[in-house]
């Protein structure tokens, strides 16, 4: 955990991630083959650098992700599939850091924020793209959020994610 | 030998900081989760063990099914107690995590450690039952802790929607001087696992609850032959203190009472002796002792404390009949004794009042005369030595 943990010392305020076509096609292709024509989603994680408050995300892989369709609560990511994975990427490539998480969406689920606080382990602040794999118009299929903890009136601590501006997040074609 | 994947959801609410089990009521859950994921790794190395927690801030998953006992108990180190247990999100995410195990051919166990209150309807859990028994998913409760009203209930209603064929079970396991972990090592939820439910279990089993393999003393003489002398000769000495201890309680009611009662006293050890000819009468003449002790505790005052030494002295009686048996060289029971052998009328009627036992068969007969002639030279030395007891008392 730690050598995961020790990418970024003080996290600097995320300003703009930018996704890489690697990681579009791979997110598309895996849809495609395990949960198109269904109302399941995939979900997985990012990896990539930061700098200087920019997020470039370079690498992805899906994990193993379950949840209920009547219960939002009940859900269940292998994290030590996770955990396995980034050791063995971390071997070809140890500048690439976990960075955040995407999912299929298509739209924000209710327990995004769960899975998100789950990311807080492995990167202090993470982000979430979500991908849209069957856009219907032209443009960014990527939406990106991160999290905002904001204590409301009767002191009570709210975490909710918050997109990026549009205009801070873009897409690199090689 | 099942193929298995199984899930085990531990409770870690507030409840289980009470002390009623164990050191605490954590401390024994995880002792027992120990206990149970070497157990199933051990029955077949292809099997994998998960660990959730339903309590605090959400069921979290702490290993995903893994067969690496090392990873499982690590997982267990750090666990924090709060909040209150979410039974049916707990065996839901058990299910889902079930779902994506990487041996499809394992079968699917969920284990669950129910030590707080059950929040939810029984109609809740029994769907979730029946999803579970849909899904083919096996299903053992650990019901421990508090005790609520409904809660057993809700989780025989459970129990009863997921059960299939009897391959799952519940157990309640009350609050007591045994260990948790002991008490489930004699459940079907170890044994249930497979034939015997391979070594591990069956020689835990035989070290814990000591004698249900069937063993003496449940040490098995093949796997520790020290340990199995030393405890036969605890034992032996042990019961060598008691009869001498029970000689001495003879001795004084001997010393102390009216006639009545020392003949009642060494009669029971009359009656044992004898007894030890037929082996199988002898609960027929301990319980023609005490009636006989019964009638004469009635008689005088002195009689009453004396009928309850004496009543005290068949445990030692007992006691004294065993190592009898087994020594045949008690000698002041033989002192006793030869005064009442020589009297062969009484020991006669004795036998005749023996169902199986007839004194007119030579063989007995025969018996009887070799201990009179026995007793008879004895007599002198006992009763050299009766008085000089009775002098120093």
């Amino acid at each position: 955990m730690d050598v995961i943990k020790t990418q970024q010392i003080s996290p600097r305020p995320i300003e703009k991630v930018i996704v890489h076509p690697l990681v579009l096609l791979s997110i598309v292709d895996n849809y495609n083959r395990v949960a198109k024509d269904t109302r399941k989603r995939v979900i997985g994680v990012l990896l990539g650098t930061s700098f200087k408050g920019t997020v470039d995300v370079t690498n992805s892989y899906a994990v193993p992700f379950e949840e209920d369709e009547k219960d939002p609560s009940i859900w269940f990511l292998d994290h030590n599939y996770h955990e396995s994975m980034f050791s063995m990427f971390k071997r070809i490539n140890a500048k690439e850091h976990v960075v955040g998480w995407y999912s299929t969406g298509p739209k924000l689920r209710e327990n995004d924020l769960d899975i998100h606080r789950l990311f807080h382990n492995y990167v202090p602040n993470p982000v979430l793209v979500i991908i849209d794999v069957q856009p219907k118009e032209l443009g960014i299929p990527t939406k990106a959020y991160y999290d905002v903890e904001e204590v409301k009136e009767d002191i009570t601590l709210v975490v909710k994610i918050t997109p990026f501006s549009p205009a801070n997040s873009s897409e690199t074609l090689a | 030998m099942v193929l298995e994947a199984t899930m085990i959801c531990i409770d870690n609410s507030e409840w289980m900081r009470n002390g009623d089990y164990g050191p605490s009521r954590f401390q024994a859950q995880a002792d027992a989760v120990n206990l149970i994921c070497g157990a199933k790794t051990q029955s077949n190395p292809e099997n994998t063990v998960g660990v959730l927690t339903m309590a605090g801030k959400g069921v979290r998953v702490l290993v995903t099914p893994t067969s690496d006992l090392g990873k499982i108990l690590a997982c267990m180190h750090g666990l924090e107690i709060g909040g209150e247990m979410n039974l049916a999100a707990g065996i839901q995410v058990a299910q889902l995590a079930l779902k994506h195990r990487q041996n499809k051919k394992q079968q699917q166990r969920i284990i669950v450690f129910a030590g707080s209150p059950v929040k939810h309807e029984k109609k809740t859990l029994e769907m979730i039952g029946k999803k579970l028994k849909k899904n083919s998913v096996t299903l053992d409760i650990v019901n421990f802790g508090e005790d609520d009203e409904g809660k057993t209930e809700k989780l025989e209603a459970l129990l009863a929607a997921v059960n299939n064929n009897d391959t799952s079970h519940i157990v309640h396991i009350p609050a007591g001087p045994n260990a948790l972990s002991d008490i489930l090592l004699s459940t079907p939820i170890f044994t249930g696992d497979g034939e015997g439910g391979s070594g591990f279990a069956a020689s835990a089993a035989a070290a814990a609850a000591g004698g249900i393999s069937g063993f003496e003393f449940g040490v098995d003489p093949n796997l520790d032959p020290e340990l199995a002398l030393a405890l036969r000769v605890s034992m032996e000495e042990e019961r060598a203190r008691q009869e001498a201890a029970a000689k001495k309680a003879a001795e004084e009611s001997s010393k102390q009472e009216k006639g009545g009662e020392e003949q009642d006293a060494t009669m029971t050890e009359r009656a044992s002796e004898g007894a030890s000819e037929a082996d199988n009468k002898k609960n027929e003449f301990l319980a023609l002792a005490m009636s006989m002790d019964e009638p004469a505790s009635s008689q005088d005052l002195q009689d009453t404390e004396m009928s309850d030494a004496a009543a005290e002295d068949t445990e030692l009686a007992l006691a004294l009949q065993l190592s009898v048996q087994d020594s045949a060289k008690d000698s002041s029971s033989q002192a006793d004794m030869s005064k009442l052998l020589a009297d062969q009328s009484f020991v006669s009627s004795i036998l005749a009042s023996l169902p199986g036992v007839d004194p007119n068969n030579p063989s007995v007969k025969e018996v009887l005369a070799s201990m009179q002639s026995q007793s008879e030279p004895q007599q002198k030395q006992d009763e050299d030595k009766a008085p000089k007891e009775e002098d120093k008392k």
